[in-house]
């Protein structure tokens, strides 16, 4: 039972060394989690590698004869403006990535906080704190960010905000949850007792207690991140074309589909391979650090 | 179980206050005018040929001159007797327009849900009997990939296999059962996909159980066991996933309609958010986001019926 053992009151350097070792040793055992790395780091490999391996410049129009199938050139074709399409996909590959990243990053951060407040100090801050966490978890799915992309404007940089504020309510309550537990142990009544204060006590002995449970929670929340920027880009709610965005290159294939396929069909592959990748990763990383959520 | 229900209902209340307050807020605290943007979006012109007097008759219509606890409290007072305001688009009642569209909503919505469940039970439980096979592992390849796939791709790829290639089925459009079953099954993979995986680690640790042993002991017969003893529990917690996937077929359904061209809430508020109809946008989120937790109450309210422990076990 791993996560028992997260929660102890040992000391911190020494436990995150062996729990960082240990849960590598155990994912390069797990054979999800192999495949799972290894289609992230292409994924990465290839949104890093971008600039230097696409044949093409994204953007360029007229690189090649417009609406080709897969050849020796254009390995997966070209658009209807003869843009490269795989030159396009690598590209795509750093806006998603990104966008899902940082807009997980926006959740984690905001939830963390709030359920940190919440769970710690309860009372009236937690009582309000967690009615809006219930209002936002209100608007099933994607509808917030759909409501939050339609206040703000439609910019790929507001869908990821938007995104990212979307996914703030469940890791609140996640975050709370184990606050509550883990604000009533031993050490944490000693570090009031010799009159540590409220902001080291949270930022010294909660937190590091309360984010290793997240972390698989947060790893498949990429996968939800990728799938939801591209699908409101699809809708015309964030990245807008020329942008290579795959949501946005499915969009503009969609008038071709009968004539020119492959427009489409990579893309898709690669939303598709980079959640699939994700996906495992995660679920490799939960069973290695708590079977208990194994679903 | 009254005392449940009326608790239940009671916890309902705040939340959808809350819902409507934010909803209500969008257009008030809005960065930027977005009385400004949605006049010149409507008549096309330059926001600088827009006259005072227009902003201030919007203004007015929408209650933005009033203070922001009475525009709210009038925003409530309306919709709770079914007016959401006329959009600016179309002039017409947002609730009007929300009525007109929800029927073939509701039909794509319960056809995906359909689907998920055929499919995401069946698969879960032909994972489970024989866990660690060839089919156990083919069952969780496809719910990987179901989970894995955006809707909008999915249903390119059906159009594309099914209309185009085959010819089985019309593309778009609406009307017929023959137009209902690729969009609902791009809607309905994905939720089949967690059904399955859920399903199947039920399936499995209650087939370890006791009282499984005990059924088998007895001598009945496999079909008995697995249908009448195992099922029957192991579906208890699928339930429950079941509402919540609810939440994201509702949104699903925004992005699959807009695939197929269907008409529905989803192309309704995708439009009014294109085109800056802030009535129409507002309406339709109030109107999913309270649909999403009355269905959720619904579920809830089954589910302790279903099962009695759950009654005492929260509170």
């Amino acid at each position: 039972m791993a996560a028992i053992d997260l929660a102890l009151p040992t000391p911190r350097r020494v436990r995150n060394e062996s729990f960082a070792a240990r849960t590598l040793r155990r994912l390069a055992r797990h054979r999800g989690a192999l495949i799972g790395a290894s289609l992230v780091l292409v994924i990465a490999l290839a949104a890093v590698l971008a600039p230097v391996i696409a044949p093409f410049d994204p953007a360029d129009m007229g690189v090649g004869p417009s609406l080709v199938g897969p050849s020796r050139e254009h390995p997966m074709g070209t658009d209807t403006f003869g843009r490269d399409i795989f030159s396009r996909v690598l590209h795509g590959a750093r806006l998603s990535l990104g966008v899902g990243l940082l807009a997980v990053a926006i959740s984690a951060g905001l939830g963390i906080l709030i359920g940190l407040l919440a769970g710690y100090y309860g009372g009236l801050l937690d009582d309000i704190l967690m009615r809006l966490v219930d209002v936002l978890l209100a608007f099933p799915g994607i509808l917030l960010a759909l409501a939050i992309v339609s206040v703000l404007g439609i910019s790929l940089t507001n869908l990821m905000i938007a995104v990212g504020i979307g996914g703030v309510p469940s890791f609140a309550r996640l975050i709370r949850g184990s606050t509550l537990t883990v604000k009533e142990y031993l050490y944490v009544t000693v570090a009031r007792s010799i009159g540590a204060r409220d902001a080291a006590i949270i930022a010294r002995h909660i937190l590091p207690n309360v984010i290793s449970p997240i972390i698989v929670y947060a790893t498949l929340r990429i996968a939800f991140a990728i799938i939801a920027t591209s699908s409101l880009s699809y809708l015309g709610l964030g990245a807008k074309p020329p942008t290579p965005e795959w949501g946005v290159m499915l969009s503009d294939g969609r008038e071709f589909l009968r004539v020119a396929p492959w427009v489409t069909t990579f893309p898709g592959l690669a939303i598709m391979v980079s959640v699939m990748g994700v996906n495992l990763l995660g679920d490799g990383l939960r069973d290695v650090l708590d079977p208990r959520l194994r679903v | 179980m009254t005392a449940y229900i009326l608790g239940r209902l009671a916890s309902v209340v705040p939340v959808l206050l809350g819902v409507s307050l934010l909803v209500s807020s969008m257009i008030y605290f809005l960065p930027g005018d977005p009385v400004q943007s949605m006049l010149s979006e409507m008549s096309g012109t330059a926001s600088a040929r827009i006259t005072p007097e227009q902003i201030e008759s919007l203004r007015h219509e929408l209650g933005l001159d009033e203070p922001f606890l009475i525009h709210y409290a009038k925003f409530v007072g309306r919709a709770v007797q079914g007016d959401l305001g006329r959009s600016y688009q179309s002039r017409r009642n947002v609730i009007d327009a929300i009525m007109e569209q929800l029927p073939a909503t509701v039909q794509l919505t319960f056809a995906g849900l359909g689907i998920a469940i055929v499919v995401g039970v069946g698969l879960g439980i032909l994972a489970a009997l024989k866990p660690n096979s060839f089919s156990d592992n083919l069952s969780m390849f496809f719910a990987l990939a179901g989970v894995s796939m955006p809707e909008f791709w999915l249903g390119l790829l059906l159009i594309f296999t099914f209309s185009f290639s085959l010819g089985w089925f019309p593309a778009t459009g609406q009307g017929g059962i023959e137009r209902l079953i690729l969009p609902a099954f791009a809607l309905g993979i994905r939720a089949a996909a967690t059904i399955a995986r859920l399903t199947r680690a039920s399936m499995l640790e209650i087939l370890n159980q006791d009282f499984i042993v005990t059924a088998r002991a007895k001598g009945l017969s496999n079909r008995v066991v697995i249908v009448r003893h195992a099922l029957k529990n192991a579906l208890i917690p699928v339930v429950t996933i079941v509402g919540l996937q609810f939440g994201n077929l509702i949104a699903g359904a925004v992005i699959v309609e807009t695939v197929f061209a269907r008409q529905g809430i989803g192309q309704l508020a995708v439009n009014a958010i294109r085109s800056k109809d802030f009535p129409m946008i507002q309406g339709t989120i109030l109107f999913a986001a309270t649909a999403y937790v009355l269905t959720n109450l619904l579920v809830d309210i089954a589910y302790a019926w279903l099962d009695p422990r759950i009654r005492y076990g929260r509170s």
